[in-house]
């Protein structure tokens, strides 16, 4: 699947970057979708800025070093020697200046406005009014979004909508072991920590799709469990809501109840819940509205008919170890559960 | 600058008997039965590079893997025991053990003296470490290769979600590199600070000495909470305690802090060696004194202390407090002021100096330029806003290669190229060399310089594969051919060390014109190592002395007796810690099989735990308790030496040290108590930690009697303690010594089974809760500590009645006394701890 | 036979003044440091787990407190060196002043007491710029939705 880029970015950024030398600007050109370089939201744009800060300072100085370095070797003019008291005397007196007057003063200026940035991207600007609950799980991120009435809650999984231009609040935490939430392009990452709850918030300044990956080490499928912020305008995202708090459409046509008979009976709802049915399993991701969803698995597959039927089919060769068991059905059962499926919009 | 001329001694037949005593043992039993720190440390050095070479090979797996994007070269399950192990092995059984074996073989040699401290230790350091790295490596055997990251994260490594025995592997195995890396430490302390040449004052000792001893104290104050940390998990693994399970009320983040409290001076228990190498290496190759030795002294040392304050910054993205987290952004920043120290007294060396290009010049240039480059990116991870970004991606696995191969490996084959002619005697080839270096130096910068490009565009770390997507393919195929080209470059050294074997030029004595002791010695030098004990009157002597004689009569008559002396046993001197002045004549004990058996005891140990097979810990328990026993015992030749030599002494005039504070093991067991005391305050501090400060638990104070009762009994420990003490300080106070050594033996018995009954009476199953964890952790401590008493008075009683006139019956006695005194204290501890603080809130 | 279990033959005192004063010297900024660290750390900790207002005084206090003792063992080391080591006789046997060792020792006590002084002071500016008892709390705390 292709992701969509987002031109422009976010404006200060662009600004900053326009300037750099061109070594930089190379590395500036590699902008992917997980790219810590190319910030979409004020939080990542403050820590894009920061690296930016922190790459020019570790450029100057390692070139520094490595001048001094070489020039001490390859000097023609010698130094007396052998090395004379009051010679030693003026070399201590550079080490001090060079190993400890100046990284003294560049390293506390640069703490000073480490602390800056840290203020500025450890809490948005106004309140969210929007929270959102990730639920970490081996390999496969819950979300549900909260509310204050209860009929506004819902649940999803591997893809968060928000609104565009908006602060949202992401509250963390983890169904079994450590996982981390990491949107490279929106903010910094934060570990869903068994046992405690966690909080992080994200904000895009344009609308796309900000891929995330799970950033601590989770087990077999660690390298499998991603997710997708997308971002809408707002409008578009208040339809999306409103569409994903409805429980699932009854099945239209014969195929699709044959395949919903399937799913109810074929142990697929054991784990899985659709809304609106009886299926209220809790151990994998909700399906409600699956069609709608854009990946398979955390981000393991893009969702098509294809990837879903081969998925079903045989979950253990395409994502080895995770926690669905094949499903033995028959042809024609599968292509009913596919119907069924493909309703779920 | 002159060379000091080889000293020759005049009595070769007294020479004679004197090489015989230090001569390795022969036959076939001689091979287990070595001691002496120079072939111990040969094997330590080949088996240590030995899993630096496997090591090396499973990175290489897993570069194939990566290479391009979705491969299937290894199923996940592999590569994650393939970067598990990679980690592990390269940290626990390469880098740490292969600078202990460098320090084993080297700082003897350099400080003057004849062997380390503790021989046996040594030897018992070499075999656990060997049998301990091939159990952990066994694993590969049965498919069960650890497979939960070199830091093991809970509650992914516990048993709920890691239910084979992979994590028992890395878990149970990894007390191998503790037992090892502690006795290495213990022995480098004490021969740093006692055992060095007279006149060899603390402003005077090699820098690599500096380093050694530093990171040996980093070393006691770091293991031991990962001891504690593992102990935890691995009973949590049992199923026996809850320290880590969040649903029994313990906590995940408890053994983060404990694993990086240990994780990051780790890094820097890795580092300082190296530290002392290079600057070895410029002051050689600069062909002048370091400048500013002070600096460089101070910076190692203030490397060390800042070093464990930085733990947390491997904690930033656990949502702890920002407020917190500033300080420790602090140190983080400023421990590159020390660093800087090094870099610019290096680079001032060199400038003021006559650079002379030989290999391991060159490899310390460019460990100077990858260090550098990989402790700037270390000030960026220090960073806590920018850290958020770039933690746990491929930006930090760049990060920590450039330290760790920049900082230690580079280091580490700069000291290979400069000290192997000492060690084998041959030179090694120039030309293959620079060829070696320029491989390595340019592949490594090829393999590992991308990663921080493709850190930054999103690839985390410990993904065994990643989409095309993402845009780091090319980027990994770059990294992967970098990293064969490294694997070449260490190819092109091996083989460069087999054709010295047989074609190098012969190294002669000093081919560098060097400037420390151990290049006053034959290459190779002989076991015995200074014949004639050498007297230091500067920092350099190769270089600033004429001659390695006393010039003052005094030490002259002090140290004239000890040329090839003593003859009947192997005997060295320690010195006074400050100053270096002769004090005492040591007794350094003689080839033994007991080392070895204990290993064997070890192992069989570890693979009952691994098991859970009581038999086979049985069979452990018992081979460890009969090696005990042969270790200690009073052995009839060995009091004979002891016999003769104490006349000898007295014709020396230098008295014989075997007990008290003049003793090494009075020092050993100083260190043991460092280490006891250490795990105490981890205990008691993740106790107020579970418990989520002071005022959390427990929900009903426990209750008082039978603890109240088992504190009168502690004090009678500490007073038999007193007791012996007095009693260890004179010969003929045999009496005493029984009657003390066997009423500690009661009271420390009846202690623990007193205090046990106590919690029994609790009846509370330590994998009930948290707390029950925490309390069972703290009362088990105490109950070991009460068993060591009670062992090492058992020891002490039976010199009593067996050998009651063996002088060396008294350093037991002394020693166990101060274990006792600890136990009382640590008893205090843990009193207040569990029974008194609940009741004050 | 002659067997030796108290201290040494030493001549001369090492070092001229107590163990316990020289700890001082060399360790003092360091171990200040160290304290300043778990100090402010717990009281982090403490002040967030209760709820207690005024984290900021109690940090700023911590910090006075360990820049001074850092600042005062960098003063022991410079008194003691002029006591004590500062134009000592000369020693044959060590080919040194008297004492050299224990003044190099408490030289580098006093640039490490200046050092961890500069750590102690940047370490105390956090507060300043930032707030909050972090994000992470357990569960029983920030309670279940």
């Amino acid at each position: 699947m292709s992701w969509r880029r987002v031109n422009g970015g976010w404006g200060k950024v662009a600004r900053l970057r326009a300037p750099v030398p061109a070594p930089l600007a190379l590395l500036a050109a590699c902008d992917g979708p997980q790219s810590v370089l190319a910030p979409a939201g004020p939080a990542a744009g403050r820590l894009t800025d920061l690296s930016w800060v922190l790459f020019i300072m570790g450029a100057l100085v390692l070139a520094l070093v490595a001048a001094l370095l070489l020039y001490a070797l390859f000097r023609r003019q010698r130094s007396p020697f052998p090395p004379t008291p009051e010679g030693d005397r003026r070399s201590t007196r550079w080490i001090v200046i060079g190993g400890v007057v100046f990284p003294g003063v560049v390293l506390s200026v640069l703490f000073l406005h480490v602390l800056q940035v840290e203020r500025a991207a450890g809490r948005p600007a106004d309140d969210p009014d929007l929270t959102i609950e990730v639920i970490g799980n081996q390999w496969w991120w819950g979300v549900r979004y909260l509310s204050r009435e209860a009929h506004r809650v819902f649940e999803t999984a591997n893809e968060i909508h928000i609104p565009v231009g908006r602060p949202v609040r992401v509250r963390l935490v983890s169904r079994d072991v450590i996982h981390s939430f990491w949107v490279p392009r929106l903010q910094g990452k934060r570990d869903l920590i068994p046992g405690r709850v966690n909080e992080t918030w994200i904000q895009a300044d344009a609308p796309g799709v900000y891929r995330g990956q799970c950033a601590e080490y989770c087990g077999l499928q660690h390298a499998n469990m991603a997710l997708l912020v997308i971002a809408q305008p707002p409008a578009e995202f208040e339809a999306w809501y409103a569409q994903q708090l409805r429980p699932a459409a009854p099945p239209a046509d014969s195929t699709a109840r044959r395949g919903q008979a399937v799913f109810l009976e074929s142990g697929c709802a054991l784990c899985h819940a659709i809304r609106g049915t009886r299926a209220g399993g809790e151990l994998g991701p909700d399906l409600t509205h699956l069609a709608s969803r854009r990946t398979l698995a955390a981000g393991a597959l893009p969702n098509t008919r294809g990837h879903l039927a081969g998925w079903i089919a045989d979950p253990q060769t395409l994502k080895p170890g995770n926690l669905m068991p094949a499903v033995p059905l028959d042809a024609a059962d599968l292509q009913a559960l596919l119907r069924y499926l493909e309703t779920l919009r | 600058m002159s060379t000091a001329p080889v000293i020759r001694p005049r009595d070769e037949e007294k020479a004679e008997r004197f090489r015989k005593v230090w001569d390795s043992p022969r036959g076939i039993d001689g091979i287990i039965r070595e001691i002496n720190n120079i072939p111990v440390a040969h094997r330590y050095m080949a088996s240590a590079f030995s899993f630096f070479l496997a090591a090396g090979l499973l990175a290489l797996v897993m570069r194939t893997q990566l290479a391009r994007p979705g491969s299937a070269v290894v199923d996940p399950e592999t590569y994650n025991q393939l970067f598990t192990m990679h980690g592990t092995t390269m940290m626990f059984l390469f880098v740490i053990p292969f600078t202990e074996a460098v320090a084993t073989y080297m700082l003897p040699l350099m400080l003057g003296t004849r062997d380390l401290p503790f021989p046996r230790l040594t030897a018992l350091s070499l075999w656990t470490f060997i049998f301990g790295g091939l159990f952990i490596f066994s694993s590969f055997l049965f498919g069960a290769a650890p497979n939960g990251g070199w830091f093991a994260y809970v509650p992914l490594t516990n048993i709920e979600y890691s239910p084979g025995i992979n994590m028992d592997f890395w878990d149970i195995g990894l007390s191998v590199a503790e037992i090892a890396a502690m006795g290495a430490a213990a022995e480098i302390m004490i021969s740093v600070l006692r055992m060095r040449a007279p006149g060899m004052a603390l402003h005077r000792i090699p820098m690599f000495a500096w380093a050694m001893l530093i990171v040996a104290v980093m070393i006691v104050f770091a293991f031991t909470p990962l001891i504690v940390g593992t102990l935890m998990l691995e009973l949590d693994r049992k199923g026996l305690t809850a320290f880590f399970k969040p649903e029994a009320g313990g906590e995940p983040l408890l053994w983060q802090h404990l694993f990086w409290v240990f994780g990051h001076p780790e890094v820097y228990i890795m580092f300082i060696p190296a530290v002392g190498i290079v600057t070895h290496v410029v002051q050689a190759f600069a062909r002048r004194p370091i400048v500013s030795y002070t600096l460089v002294v101070l910076a190692l040392l203030a490397t060390g202390f800042i070093s464990f304050g930085l733990w947390v910054h491997h904690m930033f993205t656990t949502g702890l407090s920002p407020v917190a987290m500033g300080l420790f952004v602090a140190a983080s920043f400023l421990i590159a002021i020390p660093n800087g120290i090094q870099v610019f007294s290096w680079i001032a060396t060199l400038w003021t100096g006559r650079p002379v290009w030989r290999t391991p010049l060159l490899f310390v240039v460019g460990f100077i330029i990858i260090f550098v480059a990989g402790g700037l990116t270390g000030v960026m991870v220090g960073a806590m806003p920018f850290d958020a970004q770039v933690h746990d991606t491929y930006f930090v696995v760049a990060h920590f290669h450039y330290v760790l191969i920049g900082g230690v490996v580079f280091p580490l084959f700069a000291g290979l190229y400069y000290w192997l002619p000492k060690i084998t005697g041959r030179l090694l080839d120039e030309r293959l060399g620079k060829w070696n270096f320029w491989l390595m130096f340019i592949s490594f910068n090829v393999a590992f310089f991308p990663m921080h490009v493709s850190g930054l565009l999103g690839m985390p770390r410990r993904v065994y594969t990643y989409p095309e997507e993402l845009g780091v393919g090319s980027l990994n195929m770059v990294s992967t051919i970098g990293a064969y080209g490294f694997a070449l470059g260490v190819a092109l050294f091996l083989v460069n060390v087999v054709v010295s074997f047989w074609r190098g030029r012969p190294a002669g004595a000093n081919p560098w014109d060097a400037d420390t002791l151990e290049w006053s010695e034959t290459s190779p030098p002989p076991n015995a190592q200074f014949e004639r004990i050498p007297v230091v009157r500067s920092r350099h002597p190769m270089w600033e002395q004429d001659s390695l004689g006393p010039v003052d009569a005094r030490t002259r008559k002090l140290l004239e007796p000890l040329d090839t002396a003593p003859t009947g046993w192997r005997g060295a001197l320690v010195v006074s810690v400050l100053d270096g002045r002769p004090l005492a004549l040591v007794h350094v004990p003689s080839p033994t099989i007991w080392p070895f058996v204990m290993s064997i005891g070890f192992v069989v140990l570890l693979a009952g735990a691994l098991l859970d097979s009581l038999i086979t810990l049985g069979v452990g328990a018992a081979i460890t308790a009969v090696s005990t026993v042969g270790w200690f015992w009073p052995a009839k030749t060995e009091r004979l030496a002891i016999e003769e030599i104490g006349t000898a002494a007295e014709a020396d005039r230098l008295p014989l040290a075997v007990a008290g504070p003049l003793a090494n093991g009075a020092w050993g067991t100083a260190v043991l108590i460092v280490v006891l005391l250490t795990a105490l305050v981890t205990f008691i501090t993740s106790y107020f930690y579970l418990g989520n400060g002071p005022f959390g638990w427990p929900p009903t104070a426990p209750d008082l009697r039978l603890p109240a009762i088992a504190t009168v009994l502690a004090a009678a420990v500490a007073g038999a303690g007193f007791g012996l003490l007095r009693a260890a300080r004179r010969v003929e106070r045999k009496g005493a010594r029984r009657l003390w050594t066997a009423a500690a033996m009661l009271l420390s018995a009846t202690f623990t089974a007193l205090s046990m009954v106590a919690y029994l009476g609790m009846s509370v199953s330590p994998s009930s809760s948290a707390y029950a964890s925490a309390l069972v952790g703290l009362l088990g401590f105490q109950w070991s500590v009460m068993v060591m008493v009670f062992v090492m008075m058992g020891v002490g009683a039976a010199w009593a009645w067996a050998a009651p006139r063996d002088p060396r019956g008294h350093g037991v006695a002394f020693n166990a006394a101060l274990v006792a005194l600890f136990s009382a204290a640590s008893w205090a501890a843990v009193f207040v701890t569990l029974y008194v603080t609940p009741r004050l809130w | 036979m002659r067997i030796r279990v108290g201290g040494g033959r030493s001549t001369t005192r090492e070092p001229p003044f107590g163990w316990g004063r020289l700890f001082v010297a060399v360790f003092g900024g360091p171990i200040a440091w160290s304290l300043h660290l778990l100090v402010s750390y717990f009281l982090v900790a403490l002040f967030c787990s209760t709820g207690w207002p005024g984290l900021g005084i109690a940090l700023a206090a911590a910090t006075a407190l360990a820049a001074a003792a850092a600042a005062g063992s960098g003063l022991l080391a410079w008194r003691a060196w002029r006591e004590h080591v500062d134009g000592q006789p000369w020693d044959s046997a060590l080919s040194d002043p008297r004492g050299w060792a224990t003044g190099f020792l408490l030289v580098v006590g006093m640039v490490a007491a200046g050092l961890f002084l500069l750590i102690i002071l940047l370490a105390g500016l956090p507060p300043i710029f930032l707030s909050g008892c972090g994000a992470g709390q357990p569960l029983a705390a920030g309670g279940a939705p």
